[in-house]
């Protein structure tokens, strides 16, 4: 097991100022009784809005905090007694701070990490030849990181958490600010770390996309709570109760026919987007229908975005069991 | 040993090297040093020649005014480490660093020790220049160098790690720069940095003698004017027993603080 997690609780304590001098106490749980396991070479997500509590169980995992009950371990270690020696075998990336030095070229950073890391020179100038390949750094490694656009920076980043070979890379928000084409490539390097090389992968992000192409499973937090732990594959299949489908209709089409659990959505010329209920209606028999009233240029079946969920999630607060309890009374 | 060591002489190199690519703030740093020299370059020579003695203090004027280059270029070189920890502090930074392998103590001291050598090396070369025009030049006796160049070291280490722990008391409170400003007053004036603290009156100079800033300014400057071998040595003892001191004083209140992010939740 890479990480085994049992029945977490962080509490810390904030001081609140009323008035002028009047100061009062308050104990804040940041992450309440989280459980969850995760095996060597996956790809997990941590999502949850702003204050769930993903920054803090990062912080526990990597050592920086220590669980005020339950019990952490990674890679067999409780990482707030062996933080030191758990430090050679995990990595963390985040997004809006940077361990370049600014007026230096990246190769120079990555030289001060490997005796960061007591990585032998053979090694290392292996250990870097590997990454300045497998980022494409060959072209800037040797110009000031103050020159490089943010894509650039953003790879020699993630080059430089991976310079000691960890067997767990943890990234918050390592796309922020990236462009569509910059954002792709990171995104690509990371599947193609946590695919051939078996780096394990614990992501936090907002971006679904991310998410979604680069994560296997996902753990949504709100309010310091685990309110779903799932496979993004499963979450999709048990979340989604409606399909969108797109129509372009060939030259003028009549009011349609729509059966109940179908509605339209959206309307632009010959093209007509509707949503479809799952639980009434099936996506297949509406096309089946639409089709053999009307004529047809091209016809697309769309899953609602990931973001959808999500936000459903969220709003939801216990999804897993409002879900279970509105099937339960459909299949009544 | 060596080897837990080298990750931080790395470290001391990579930011004297980074430093460099600060340019313009050396220039403008050494050439305010003129300013300052040719003050002190009228004012004491102004003094010695009212008061009609030769030797002040132990110091006769070429040696009071390289006494004063000395000093000037150690405290100028001084760089704002005690913010940098303040803001790591502050922004959290200060608790991802302890998910690495490093101390974190001795990681800033690295990196500011590095960048304090570039700025002293590059004022004293200035102020190397302006007294020779301004006086004549100075040669210490070259079998002193060596032992300069450990007390330089090891009393910028010890300034650096008294500002660090200042740094540290982000921990508890919002701005650290009031207990800076005490802190460099007092190495100002006791340290001996305007005038040799032998010129102090008796009080005054005892007071200085228990506190370790002499250790930081006055001592390096003395033995650069003065180059007494045997000096040097009991010099090194008592600057290395200030650097432990400080160095143990700093990781306990780091150690302090680090329960406390734990219980405030980082």
């Amino acid at each position: 097991m890479c990480i085994d997690v049992n029945h977490v609780s962080k509490q810390y304590t904030l001081w609140k100022i009323k008035g002028w001098t009047r100061r009062e106490r308050q104990v804040i749980e940041a992450v309440k009784d989280v459980s969850f396991r995760v095996e060597p070479g996956r790809a997990l997500a941590l999502i949850g809005p702003n204050g769930a509590g993903k920054s803090t169980l990062i912080k526990l995992l990597c050592g920086i905090l220590s669980p005020t009950r339950g019990s952490i371990r990674v890679l067999g270690m409780d990482p707030f007694k062996d933080r030191s020696k758990l430090a050679y075998h995990i990595s963390s990336v985040f997004g809006q701070r940077s361990q370049l030095w600014y007026h230096l070229p990246p190769i120079d950073t990555f030289l001060l990490l490997g005796r960061i890391y007591d990585i032998d020179r053979v090694e290392l100038k292996k250990r870097m030849k590997e990454l300045v390949e497998l980022f494409d750094l060959s072209s800037f490694l040797y110009q000031p990181v103050r020159k490089l656009s943010l894509g650039q920076r953003m790879r020699c980043e993630i080059a430089a958490a991976l310079i000691h070979n960890p067997k767990i890379l943890f990234l918050d928000e390592p796309t922020i600010g990236l462009d569509v084409v910059a954002r792709s490539m990171v995104i690509d390097i990371l599947k193609d770390l946590n695919q051939r090389k078996n780096v394990t992968i614990i992501l936090t992000s907002h971006d679904t996309g991310d998410i979604e192409r680069l994560c296997e499973d996902v753990i949504v937090l709100n309010e310091g709570r685990i309110v779903l732990e799932s496979n993004i594959r499963e979450m999709r299949k048990n979340f989604f109760h409606t399909k969108i489908i797109e129509i372009e209709f060939a030259g003028q089409h009549a009011d349609l026919d729509l059966p109940p659990g179908v509605s339209v959505i959206e309307r632009s010329g010959p093209v007509v987007k509707l949503e479809v209920n799952l639980k009434v209606q099936d996506a297949n028999e509406v096309v089946s229908r639409i089709v053999a009233q009307n004529s047809v240029r091209d016809i697309t079946i769309q899953d609602p975005p990931l973001e959808s969920i999500i936000q459903h999630i969220y709003l939801s607060g216990d999804p897993a069991g409002r879900e279970a309890e509105q099937n339960a009374q459909i299949d009544g | 040993m060596l080897k837990s060591m080298d990750k931080y002489l790395a470290a001391a190199a990579l930011s004297a090297k980074n430093y460099l690519g600060y340019a313009s703030e050396v220039i403008f740093r050494s050439g305010f040093l003129v300013v300052i020299l040719f003050v002190f370059v009228n004012l004491w020579t102004v003094t010695y020649s009212r008061s009609g003695a030769e030797i002040i203090a132990g110091f006769d004027l070429r040696q009071m005014l390289w006494y004063l280059v000395f000093t000037e270029s150690i405290v100028i070189s001084r760089p704002r480490v005690h913010l940098k920890v303040e803001e790591d502090i502050r922004t959290g930074a200060v608790s991802y660093a302890l998910a690495r392998p490093y101390n974190y103590l001795l990681f800033q001291l690295s990196v500011s020790f590095g960048e304090r050598m570039v700025r002293f090396i590059s004022t004293l070369t200035v102020g190397y220049a302006v007294m020779t025009v301004m006086v004549r030049p100075y040669f210490p006796d070259l079998s002193i160098l060596p032992f300069l160049t450990v007390t330089v070291a090891l009393a910028m280490m010890a300034d650096l790690i008294g500002m660090i722990t200042i740094g540290f008391l982000a921990f508890w409170v919002e701005d650290v720069s009031p207990f800076f400003l005490v802190y460099s007053r007092l190495q100002m004036l006791l340290g001996g940095m305007i005038v040799p603290i032998t010129l102090f009156p008796p009080f005054l100079r005892k007071l200085s003698e228990w506190l370790p800033f002499r250790f930081m300014v006055y001592a390096p400057a003395k033995l650069f004017v003065n180059c007494d071998i045997s000096q040097a040595l009991s010099l090194m003892a008592g600057q290395i027993f200030i650097c432990v001191l400080l160095f143990l004083i700093g990781m306990s209140i780091y150690r302090m603080g680090v329960k406390r992010l734990d219980v405030n939740g980082g």
